[in-house]
């Protein structure tokens, strides 16, 4: 009983910790546009953060839950800003419904994708590669009156950083609670049970194939979202830069340096590493490549895990802390 | 029972591994399936799980056809456990979160999934005393008792085990047998692949000799003809594994 007061009592405690940082975290983010005379700390700067801690939540929700590497999430992020851009431009919808429209783009095409889980591994992830820079041709081919062809479309008309700064943070507070749920839902459990062991899971009667495209649906929404929200920021959409494969590299980077599977490990990765590499973007602009190839040659090698997979696998989280002192009464106290 | 039809089967279109496989296992029995390494035994799991491809023939479970049923639909729908040869715990859970896993099927039932796992704890003491352990860290032995006992929690009718020995000190292995041999009181019928000869005729009733994708003999472990039984005998005497 006492050991499981101990626990419970510093499991909440941590539970109450994370609490407040998030609202706090939430707040300042709130307030972020109105900042002044802060060094670094710009809107431009935030907007960013969250997109980049985002969309490393929305790639951990395929990489870190099923093990699968999507190299080919940037076209789900580029046909959502697509998305927007047509909508808004063709059609006239409100710039926020655009934003659902960009969402519903990455959906179907993550529909389009899905025969690709019946490969493994590496197969996988160049099937995805090659399907996602054929969209990029693909579109570099359609009418300009269409897509703009080549040079892309031009928005504007649509600026507002403003809103696009909150939106940005909407969607972001949207993938925190999704992955958080994930967590702790049954959903989550099966996709993690799948990805340790795929043949396991089936005979415990999970169905991989099924289970697995929830996952993949649910990102490809995200990446959409983020796609057509960036689209609104910078007013501008065009191949190169809506289907930049650096839209995939940079999100799975921070996902596995903060640690894959985990809701902190995306939030620590990119939180810490898009503060970084706009540090050394400022001084050196192509330093920030060869900064991203460094680290993630170093994670690989030195934090297999991430930082807070090792933290929890090397019980140096707190719940492993609570653990360490409950097994400590179990032995010495009672 | 079980009954195979002329079963081809692998898991590249135009390879077979299976070359025509006709047997039939009855209910309520161990059947023993060995055999030299590349016969197709484990593929033959497999195969009536759903894993590998039928290429032609038929499978039937008291006249039910098996191969319209996924391996995920296998444990739920038709009552089959499968434990795989490869070692396949979850690592990073612990021993109590993979057995509750084991039971997926029956999870809306915390009463009888508690029971279940109790008393796989019953059958299994040392997985009792690391319940909290990571799986990761169990010994092979250990891990292998997992896996029979995960498969064990929602009463299958059918229970296919590959290679339950494999790797494990003596005194687990019997451990493991015997658990396999209780089954046979609790009606459950049991397809054993095993390269342990010795253990493959003493715990099971019937013996199915496979080679080169086809089984070649059958028959009843306590009424063997002297061919078969000369065979065994080679096999046994060859440390009791097959090369």
């Amino acid at each position: 009983m006492a050991n499981w007061l101990v626990g419970a009592a510093l499991e909440s405690t941590r539970n109450r910790v994370l609490s407040v940082l998030a609202v706090l975290t939430l707040l300042v983010l709130l307030i972020g546009p109105f900042f002044r005379g802060i060094p670094i700390i710009s809107q431009s700067f935030l907007f960013y953060l969250m997109f980049w801690t985002g969309l490393a939540l929305a790639i951990n929700v395929v990489f870190g839950f099923t093990g699968y590497i999507p190299f080919g999430y940037f076209a789900f992020y580029g046909v959502g800003s697509y998305g927007f851009a047509m909508s808004y431009l063709h059609l006239n919808v409100p710039l926020p419904v655009a934003v659902l429209v960009g969402g519903a783009f990455g959906l179907v095409t993550g529909v389009v994708f899905l025969p690709m889980f019946r490969l493994e591994g590496i197969y996988f992830a160049i099937a995805n590669f090659a399907g996602a820079y054929a969209i990029r041709i693909a579109i570099n081919l359609t009418p300009d009156d269409l897509t703009g062809g080549a040079t892309g479309l031009e928005l504007a008309s649509a600026y507002a950083p403003l809103q696009s700064y909150y939106a940005v943070l909407v969607v972001t507070v949207g993938v925190v609670l999704v992955t958080a749920w994930l967590l702790r839902s049954r959903l989550g459990v099966m996709l993690m049970a799948i990805r340790d062991d795929p043949i396991a899971a089936e005979t415990s009667g999970i169905n991989r194939g099924r289970i697995r495209s929830y996952a993949w649906l649910l990102s490809t929404v995200f990446a959409g979202l983020y796609g057509a929200i960036d689209a609104w920021n910078t007013a501008i959409v065009d191949p190169a830069s809506s289907f930049d494969v650096l839209l995939s590299v940079k999100p799975l980077l921070y996902a596995i340096f903060g640690g894959p599977g985990t809701l902190l490990g995306p939030v620590l990765g990119a939180g810490s590493l898009y503060f970084v590499d706009t540090l050394i973007w400022r001084a050196l602009p192509l330093g920030s490549y060869l900064l991203t190839g460094l680290v993630l040659m170093l994670v690989v090698l030195v934090l297999p895990r991430g930082i807070i997979g090792e933290l929890e696998y090397r019980k140096l989280s707190l719940s492993g802390v609570a653990d360490g002192l409950a097994e400590f009464w179990n032995r010495v106290v009672s | 029972m079980i009954e195979l039809d002329g079963l081809r089967a692998g898991y590249v279109k135009g390879i077979d591994v299976l070359d025509g496989v006709t047997a039939t296992f009855e209910s309520d029995r161990i059947s023993s399936i060995v055999g030299p390494n590349g016969a197709g035994k484990s593929t033959l799991l497999k195969t009536i799980y759903g894993f590998a491809d039928v290429n032609e023939g038929t499978i039937t479970y008291d006249g039910y056809d098996l191969t319209e049923y996924s391996p995920s639909e296998m444990l739920r729908d038709v009552g089959i456990a499968y434990v795989p040869q490869e070692r396949s715990v979850f690592p990073e859970l612990s021993v109590h979160e993979n057995l509750k896993l084991g039971a997926w099927t029956i999870r809306g039932d915390e009463t009888r999934t508690e029971a279940a796992i109790e008393s796989v704890y019953g059958q299994f003491p040392a997985l009792d005393e690391k319940r909290h352990a990571r799986a990761g860290t169990l010994s092979g032995g250990q891990q292998r008792m997992l896996e029979i006992g995960r498969s064990l929690l929602t009463d299958p009718d059918i229970v296919f085990v590959d290679e339950p020995s494999a790797g494990l000190a003596p005194d687990l292995s019997e451990n493991v047998y015997d658990s396999i041999d209780r089954l046979r009181e609790q009606s459950v019928t049991v397809l054993l692949v095993d390269q342990n000869i010795r253990a493959a005729v003493e715990y099971g009733d019937d013996l199915f000799i496979m080679e080169q994708g086809q089984v070649v003999a059958n028959e009843p472990t306590d009424d063997m003809t002297d061919e078969v039984e000369d065979l065994v005998s080679e096999w046994i005497s060859a440390k009791g594994e097959i090369a």
